[in-house]
């Protein structure tokens, strides 16, 4: 983020501390679809993640009396926004967790990667096709959390690792090392199981 | 399996996953969130500062039920006058005054300010001669109670002593000479 557009978010909030609600509204504008991809890793649906946003400006609109301005306004804004994500999914999960259909099946092969696994094709039209992309985002969801949302946050373009630190609430290092093992465990089971075939 | 292609292959499964846009007008949404919490707020406000005054207001009139206490006479120690219930107004108590004295007049034209207690014991009406209920009697004074002092027996003490440990002298077989 350029100096210029930190004053200007700066300006922005001590406008909307003093209670200007344009000001604060212009910040919904800029950061919003931040925040909404923030909660779209978390809770996975673009429904509940619209919601959680919305939240998450209404509670920074509430707690703008104490940005002190250590951190800039969207770091600070995201960890408010992933927080609020984070009780969404746990709230969720407590009913998913009696409902929810699993991602494996009995011997442990995740849901609709056999489909791939077909002499026809190339592997490597098997890799571009949608039945794998499919397999592919199953497999994502399937992994631990932790690794699967620094994935998410950093593949999405929006955030640097030091926002992502900020947001998760650990150190950059450790971001990155869990987006690496994420990608490695993926790699694996999908390697396994496309080298498995007839 | 090649690594190059399994990781643009994630990649692109992660951009996806991550391509979602928030729908238009989160402005308003949030701004309209805001407002209807504010006015849930000064709603709620006004609620508890209703209740505040009415609780208030249901105290005093609590306290004043009490009736006003009899003021101290010549400073001799008097007891409390004796109550009078009433009948008819369950768990009213009238307290009678055997002498009042008037506080000096107010000025004419102007209204006498009246007390609490005053207003109270002008709104209680007077209980029908009839059945006007026998003063409850003072409490006699409590006697301390007599208790019969406790009989004990003595305990005998019987003298004895113990007596010197009496060591036999230890006795032990000399060895066997040597050889």
């Amino acid at each position: 983020m350029t100096e210029g557009a930190r004053c200007s978010d700066l300006d922005l909030v001590r406008r909307a501390q003093d209670g200007d609600t344009d000001a604060f509204g212009e910040l919904i504008d800029r950061h919003r679809r931040a925040v909404f991809r923030a909660a779209l890793a978390a809770v996975r649906s673009p429904a509940d993640a619209d919601d959680v946003a919305q939240e998450a400006f209404v509670t920074a609109y509430r707690k703008l009396g104490s940005f002190r301005g250590d951190s800039s306004f969207k770091t600070w804004l995201l960890t408010i926004a992933w927080n609020r994500a984070l009780d969404r999914r746990k709230s969720v999960l407590r009913w998913l967790r009696q409902t929810v259909t699993p991602h494996e099946d009995a011997d442990g092969t995740p849901r609709g990667i056999e489909h791939i696994a077909s002499g026809r094709l190339s592997q490597e039209e098997r890799l571009a096709g949608a039945e794998f992309q499919q397999a592919l985002r199953r497999q994502i969801a399937a992994l631990p959390r932790k690794m699967r949302d620094a994935l998410l946050l950093a593949g999405s373009g929006e955030y640097s690792y030091e926002e992502i630190g900020r947001m998760l609430g650990c150190p950059v290092g450790t971001v990155k090392w869990r987006v690496f093992e994420a990608r490695r465990v993926l790699k694996e089971k999908l390697d396994r199981k496309l080298r498995n075939l007839p | 399996m090649k690594d190059p292609e399994l990781d643009e292959s994630i990649d692109r499964a992660v951009r996806e996953l991550m391509s979602a846009e928030p729908r238009p007008g989160m402005r308003h949404r949030v701004l309209a969130r805001l407002e209807s919490r504010q006015v849930r707020w000064l709603t709620v406000r006004r609620l508890a500062g209703s209740l505040a005054l009415a609780s208030a207001v249901l105290v005093v009139f609590v306290l004043a039920g009490r009736g006003p206490e009899t003021p101290p006479g010549d400073g001799s120690a008097a007891l409390r006058p004796p109550l009078t219930r009433l009948e008819h107004v369950p768990g009213a108590v009238v307290p009678i005054v055997a002498e009042r004295t008037m506080p000096p007049g107010p000025a004419r034209g102007t209204q006498p300010a009246l007390s609490v207690p005053d207003v109270f014991a002008a709104v209680a009406p007077d209980p029908p001669p009839a059945e006007r209920v026998e003063a409850i009697p003072a409490l006699e004074p409590i006697l301390p109670l007599a208790v019969a002092r406790l009989e004990t027996e003595g305990i005998a003490m019987r003298e004895f002593g113990v007596l010197p440990l009496t060591i036999d002298e230890l006795q032990i077989e000399p060895l066997s000479p040597p050889r």
